[in-house]
């Protein structure tokens, strides 16, 4: 997805199980098996559609390990974190997340009749990017959580979004509609990327919901975040088209139908091709509300994604047409701001230019962002955008 | 001469060809004239490759964009 820099989320963890917070602790594995109960167990598998955080073995278990945790956590340094999951047979587990491998009988089998499971996760990590900077006008935090209906330009992300010890996120970058529906808009490699079973054991699928804020912002507990969304089928774009674009559709009452996006306001529903010169902003996660010029057009570039959140190499992509934007020591992309919407830099209802999604890695003065035409992305969904 | 884009297109994949050639694309010079910018994934002082200082009449501008991936 993006490559933002990390910081060990141990401490919050402990923290989260102080608090008594017993599921959703999440730990990103290279145990193929220990992460089917992301964020706990709110994604269940098929054969255990009916296991919700609200279901009365689940409240069961939780109860067993909240009361455990500390004892477990006691039991050696190498021990990083409990969850509440499900077991290989299906059923509800308590799983200890361990920074290396504990020798045989330090941790019990079974607490109250209930199995417990080790997983050698390693040290628990999140993404995290830079402070959201807000272009000098004292503007909202992007990352924060919101209060239902949500605004774009805000964080978010698929809510399965961890593996290899990270977890990932990204940019609600606007709305758009299509046969009268409404559908989020960010990057495909924001919502979709997951695209091999992996270090998570799952991929982005259709149905799977999309969270605010993204898992980065919230210690990787999807717990912490809304559901606003959910992937549908044909949602995500690459390998195949010119551009890197993914949309969920809305949940009904989530999302700020307006289309309104944090610091920017309502947009127009009518676009306008770039052109070099025009001056642009944009609303993203990381680096908040920040300006730019259009430098480039029709540019041709090569861009290598990865498979899942800090997987390996899946395909590398050549784009034509693409825009280009001045992006000074990456103060207007930076890791985390992918699925930003680029509007003409006006006060009232600016008018779509672009959706960001790739840019320089080296943040120095000639660093630059790339955009996709947004005629390109809205011809793809047979789509208009959501605005006045 | 020809568009722009139509020189892009033509040059592009030769010009990218190059390990350290990262992107080719239309833009203007400090003088507001139709060139062409080649962004480059090193400093110039370590290009190991020649690049053209015009294409089809077009001036070329290196810029030292450093590697670019999904942000």
């Amino acid at each position: 997805m993006n490559r933002l820099p990390f910081r060990s989320a141990r401490l919050a963890a402990m923290v989260l199980l102080a608090l008594g917070v017993s599921v959703g602790l999440y730990a990103c594995s290279q145990d193929n098996g220990a992460l089917n109960d992301q964020s706990g167990i709110t994604k269940p598998d098929a054969q255990a559609a009916t296991f919700t955080v609200n279901h009365p073995e689940i409240q069961r278990v939780m109860r067993i390990q909240d009361a455990a945790t500390p004892d477990l956590m006691g039991a050696d340094p190498l021990v990083v974190g409990t969850a509440t999951g499900m077991g290989p047979n299906g059923d509800v587990v308590i799983k200890v997340y361990l920074e290396d491998a504990l020798p045989p009988g330090k941790l019990p089998g079974q607490i109250e009749g209930v199995t417990v499971e080790q997983h050698v996760t390693g040290r628990l990590v999140a993404f995290k990017g830079p402070p959201p900077m807000d272009g000098g006008n004292n503007g909202a935090d992007p990352r924060a959580p919101q209060t239902a209906p949500v605004k774009m330009g805000t964080s978010g992300g698929w809510r399965y979004d961890l593996a290899n010890g990270f977890c990932c996120g990204g940019t609600l970058g606007s709305l758009i509609q299509s046969g009268g529906t409404k559908y989020i808009l960010s990057n495909y490699h924001v919502l979709y990327a997951d695209i091999v079973p992996g270090g998570n054991g799952q991929v982005a699928s259709a149905g799977d919901e999309v969270i605010q804020p993204a898992l980065i912002d919230v210690g990787c507990n999807a717990n912490s975040s809304l559901n606003i969304g959910t992937l549908v089928n044909n949602g995500g774009s690459l390998p195949g088209a010119n551009i890197d674009a993914g949309i969920a559709q809305v949940t009904p009452g989530m999302v700020d139908e307006s289309g309104a996006i944090l610091d920017i306001g309502t947009i127009s529903s009518s676009t306008v091709a770039a052109s070099v010169g025009q001056d642009v902003k944009k609303m993203g996660r990381t680096t908040g509300l920040g300006r730019a010029t259009v430098d480039g057009l029709n540019a041709n570039v090569n861009i290598t994604y990865e498979n899942e959140c800090a997987g390996g190499t899946a395909f590398t992509k050549s784009f034509t047409g693409q825009i280009i934007t001045t992006n000074n020591r990456c103060n207007f992309l930076d890791g985390g701001d992918s699925g930003s919407l680029m509007v003409e830099d006006v006060t009232t209802d600016p008018r779509a230019v672009g959706l960001l999604f790739a840019g320089s890695v080296t943040c120095n003065k000639r660093a630059i962002a790339i955009a996709n035409p947004i005629g390109d992305v809205l011809s793809h969904y047979n789509a208009s955008m959501v605005g006045n | 001469m020809r568009p722009i884009v139509e020189v892009i297109n033509e040059h592009s994949e030769r010009l990218m060809a190059h390990d350290q050639v990262v992107m080719v694309y239309e833009s203007r010079t400090a003088e507001g004239e139709p060139c062409l910018k080649i962004g480059i994934s090193c400093s110039q002082d370590e290009l190991t490759v020649d690049l053209p200082e015009r294409l089809e009449g077009y001036p070329v501008i290196v810029v030292e964009t450093g590697e670019v991936a999904p942000r």
